[in-house]
């Protein structure tokens, strides 16, 4: 398109109507209604977008709502902000304490702070600290974190790679590799001191090569399944290899003629 | 109609003996419909279930192709999605799927020879799954025009999850003189599930979405 956008920009408590634009700057308790066509878009501040945004470069600061999907190729969010449909973005970096009430779909995906996600994620490569929450699925290639997750339904990568600092839980954990470590933290001494268990709970555990530490599972199964401390499992099913740590306990254990 | 027979993921990892990490990348990959997962409580608590002759057919079908073929290109294969692509007569002929008959009739019904569409494919592979069955050519020519006057965009919507069934029944009275007893044929093009009476003889019952899938793979090899 050779036909030049304009440019839109709020400072202070501004209102504007959609469109297309060259570049959307909101800073302040600006307001756009309807949905927006830019090269960029960034808020700041309490800013809010009343319908989709879709954009190269989209940059979210404060406590900002987009009240729609989003379409882009890099996506930052950070503050308190919401985004009240599905994110698309080759790149999208969360921080804060921010909601997306759809899905993500993205090749990176990294998450600081608590985010929580209203549906799936699906990532190329994903990577989290802190809390993520999702209320759907999580499938990734590459999945790694440090903090707690807490997946409603099904948490599959090729690579997975967990360090639990807090309680955390997902129905179904799959795929190739599965590592999960406890950390020892002050926050970990502390919360045992509470009497609170900082463990990793999940219905089943599936993969072919299974390292676990402090987790809980009626169901882990898998070629080479290697149990570090602290780990309850009602079921193992193994077909290679199966090591128990002397600090685990595993009710019943079934060697699969594979 | 039967229920379609389910097996656990479990059994599916066994029989076919692929790895978890293979299972899960092409579900992700979506080489594996997100459709054919059914969660069932069992003795052990919550399993998951998959339509067992799809679930088995589909792995052999990815484990056939997975050496020559990126996991994405698979995916495109598998999916029921169209191109608008139109394929030339000569093409056709050359994958060597289609018999110069069944094109050939094809032709006159529809008067003017290639270029074919996806669409045109799909109807061509049915009739030349059709032509294994003994059917009268009236028949035949039932099934062509329930197919032909099928809202094409419809049977897509449902990724093809279409059954396209001919139907006989006897009719009713003394014929007795008569070598082969008057029958009714009809054909039926539905989704889902269909009963018919106990007096209606089922000829043929085909899978749309198998026959799309066939015909995908074997464009995939042009």
């Amino acid at each position: 398109m050779t036909t030049k956008r304009g440019s839109l920009s709020i400072a202070g408590a501004g209102k504007a109507s959609g469109g297309l634009y060259e570049r959307v700057t909101i800073s302040g308790a600006g307001r756009v209604d309807g949905d927006v066509e830019a090269e960029s878009v960034e808020i700041s501040g309490a800013g809010k977008i009343i319908g989709k945004v879709k954009a190269n470069r989209v940059s979210v600061a404060g406590a900002c709502r987009i009240i729609g999907a989003v379409t882009a190729q890099k996506c930052d969010a950070a503050g308190a902000w919401k985004i009240g449909g599905d994110v698309q973005s080759e790149q999208f970096k969360a921080a804060g304490a921010g909601k997306v009430e759809g899905s993500v779909h993205a090749q990176e995906f990294s998450s600081a702070g608590v985010t929580k996600i209203a549906k799936n994620l699906r990532a190329q490569r994903a990577k989290f600290s802190g809390v993520l929450t999702a209320d759907g699925d999580v499938e990734a290639s590459e999945f790694r974190g440090h903090g707690a997750f807490r997946i409603a339904g099904l948490l599959a990568a090729d690579q997975l790679e967990l360090e639990l600092g807090e309680r955390s839980w997902a129905r179904e954990i799959g795929g190739e590799c599965i590592t999960v470590r406890k950390r020892e933290s002050l926050w970990g001494w502390l919360a045992r001191w509470w009497g609170r268990q900082i463990e990793l709970s999940a219905e089943l555990i599936e993969a072919d090569e299974i390292h676990l530490e402090a987790t809980r599972a009626k169901i882990v199964r898998g070629k080479r399944v290697t149990l570090g401390p602290e780990c309850r499992i009602e079921r193992v099913e193994y077909s290679e290899f199966l090591h128990v740590d002397p600090k685990s306990v595993v009710k019943e254990q079934a060697k699969l003629g594979r | 109609m039967a229920e379609e027979e389910l097996i656990s993921k479990k059994e599916v990892l066994e029989l076919t003996g692929i790895s978890y990490g293979q299972f899960y990348r092409w579900k992700r990959e979506g080489l594996i419909p997100e459709s054919w997962f059914i969660r069932k409580s069992t003795f052990t608590g919550q399993e998951t279930f998959l339509p067992k002759q799809k679930i088995l057919e589909r792995i052999e079908k990815i484990k056939a192709l997975k050496d020559t073929k990126s996991l994405e290109e698979i995916a495109q294969l598998l999916s029921p999605e169209l191109k608008d692509r139109r394929f030339e007569r000569d093409e056709v002929l050359g994958l060597g799927w289609l018999s110069r008959e069944v094109l050939e009739y094809y032709e006159t019904i529809r008067k003017e020879s290639g270029p074919f569409s996806f669409r045109e494919l799909i109807f061509l592979a049915v009739i030349e799954t059709l032509r294994k069955h003994e059917l009268d050519p009236e028949e035949l020519n039932l099934v062509i025009s329930t197919l032909l006057s099928s809202d094409f965009a419809k049977l897509q919507a449902k990724e093809f999850a279409w059954t396209l069934a001919l139907a006989r029944k006897e009719l009713p009275g003394s014929f007795a003189l008569l070598s082969r007893k008057p029958h009714l044929s009809f054909c039926v093009l539905f989704s889902q599930e269909c009963l018919f009476d106990p007096q209606t003889q089922l000829v043929i019952k085909l899978e749309l979405s198998k026959i799309v899938e066939d015909v995908k793979l074997k464009l995939g090899t042009l």
